[in-house]
């Protein structure tokens, strides 16, 4: 790891197709390599859109910086971004859609990295169904398998639920000396985990 | 193989798994055996002739339910379920997804059209005629006009849903239709005023090229009733066969269009 911080962001703020209503606004935060951090709050708090800005999903307010460069591709780092939801890999097998992530990072043996991402999901019995045929767990297990695949040194995990498997990837991923960031809605036991912690509110920091 | 490719490959896999691509195709092979059946009702030069109006019938009104399938769906959908999120986090970039989006979907277009192409070929065959060379010469031909009006919906569903983009793209097509109609009304002196106005738009806006055999068929009145000939003040105006110019602007389009799609997705949100 460089010096440089894994992640900086300076009055982070989001607005949906230019609409004047601030989905995120005066949200900073800083996170050395190895250190993690919890974004809490409610429904619509804005958890997702800090995570979505960070991850280069939406145009951005502010200034944000991943290992010193902005959030967009091409990256000096890879950036693991396990999405909310049930539809991110319609379509395709557990199998297909986690080395089609793999596949975009610095790894040398996609394959290898695949298996082993899928196997520390708890997904490799399941690896060769297609993802209409999973659950809601399932669907958090195969996030996290396209967070964590290839190592990357930044993980960021949308609405994880509290697995054990999840909690083991993101104490492995700190003590490697990535960074990591959940958002959750129901932190529970991600807490202790993550170490750090921030709570939104109408998508400002409580 | 490059990040473009790969992508490319990912979503050609998860088009091959959509129902209802095969399910055109099927059908469009239902209407070429029909089309065959009443052929063998016909005699002599006929048959082909009969077989050719059930093919262009099929390749226009089937290949644009095809075209504006694929491509009122090519971005939004994506862009809304998370999938173009998921990849976008793990280090793609939007004008990779773009283009692997759009040439996915141009690749499904041309195989559908390269089957029901081969399927008619077969029909021509069955009905004595041989292998009809004007027939898949108007197959490649019209697959131009339809990827023209796939990249026209394709370009509209980077910024809005996929009912709105079939309407576009749809007008897209009457419009360069139109456009060629209007050309071919200037050329043979039936409209009179605003001929130069015509010829500029045509020669700049998006155009839908004509086959030699389908202009055959027009100049005869036998183009069947998906394809007749429009009447402009009084005049019925034929269409005629389009050079290589006409389908290389074509192609132009289709790229602008890719063009415009790009920017459409370039800050847009991703689920």
């Amino acid at each position: 790891m460089t010096g440089r911080a894994a992640v900086e962001a300076e009055d982070l703020e989001v607005h949906y197709h230019g609409g004047p209503q601030a989905a995120v606004a005066g949200v900073s935060l800083r996170l050395e390599p190895g250190q993690g951090l919890l974004i809490g709050g409610g429904p619509s708090a804005g958890k997702t859109s800090v995570l979505r800005a960070l991850a280069g999903l939406v145009p951005a307010g502010g200034r944000i910086r991943l290992f010193g460069a902005p959030p967009g591709p091409p990256r000096p780092r890879d950036v693991g971004y396990g999405p909310e939801g049930r539809d991110f890999a319609g379509h395709l097998t557990l199998r297909e859609a986690v080395h089609a992530v793999t596949a975009l990072r610095r790894v040398r043996d996609v394959v290898a990295a695949r298996e082993d991402a899928l196997d520390r999901a708890g997904l490799s019995y399941v690896a060769a169904y297609r993802t209409r045929r999973l659950d809601a767990e399932g669907f958090r297990r195969l996030s996290l398998a396209v967070a964590i695949a290839g190592d990357p040194d930044l993980v960021l995990l949308d609405d994880p639920w509290v697995l054990p498997e999840t909690l083991d990837e993101i104490r492995d991923a700190r003590a490697r000396g990535a960074a990591v960031i959940a958002a959750s809605r129901a932190p529970g036991g991600l807490a202790p985990a993550l170490g750090g912690r921030m709570v939104l509110v109408d998508g400002r920091p409580r | 193989m490059t990040a473009a490719a790969r992508l490319t490959a990912l979503q050609l896999r998860r088009l091959a798994r959509r129902r209802w691509p095969w399910v055109a195709l099927a059908a469009g092979a239902g209407v070429i055996a029909l089309a065959v059946a009443l052929a063998l009702g016909e005699s002599g030069g006929d048959r082909l002739e009969e077989l050719r109006q059930g093919a262009t019938t099929l390749l226009l009104l089937g290949g644009l339910a095809v075209a504006l399938g694929l491509g009122a769906g090519s971005l939004n959908v994506d862009s809304d379920t998370g999938h173009f999120g998921m990849l976008v986090g793990a280090g793609a970039g939007r004008g990779s997804l773009v283009a692997s989006a759009l040439l996915a979907r141009l690749v499904g277009l041309a195989v559908v059209l390269a089957l029901w192409g081969a399927t008619l070929q077969g029909g021509a065959l069955v009905i004595g005629a041989g292998l009809d060379g004007e027939l898949a010469v108007h197959t490649a031909v019209v697959a131009t006009g339809l990827a023209l009006t796939l990249a026209a919906a394709a370009a509209a569903s980077s910024v809005v849903g996929r009912a709105a983009a079939i309407v576009f793209g749809a007008a897209v097509y009457l419009t360069a239709q139109a456009l060629m109609n209007l050309k071919a009304a200037v050329d043979r002196d039936f409209i009179g005023t605003g001929d130069e106005a015509i010829n500029a738009v045509h020669a700049i806006g998006p155009r839908i090229p004509t086959s030699p055999m389908l202009a055959d068929l027009q100049e005869r009145g036998a183009a069947g009733p998906a394809i007749p000939r429009v009447d402009i003040n009084g005049n019925e105006v034929a269409l005629p066969a389009s050079g290589w110019p006409t389908i290389a602007w074509t192609l132009v389009w289709v790229v602008a269009l890719g063009l415009v799609a790009y920017a459409g997705m370039r800050r847009r949100p991703l689920a």
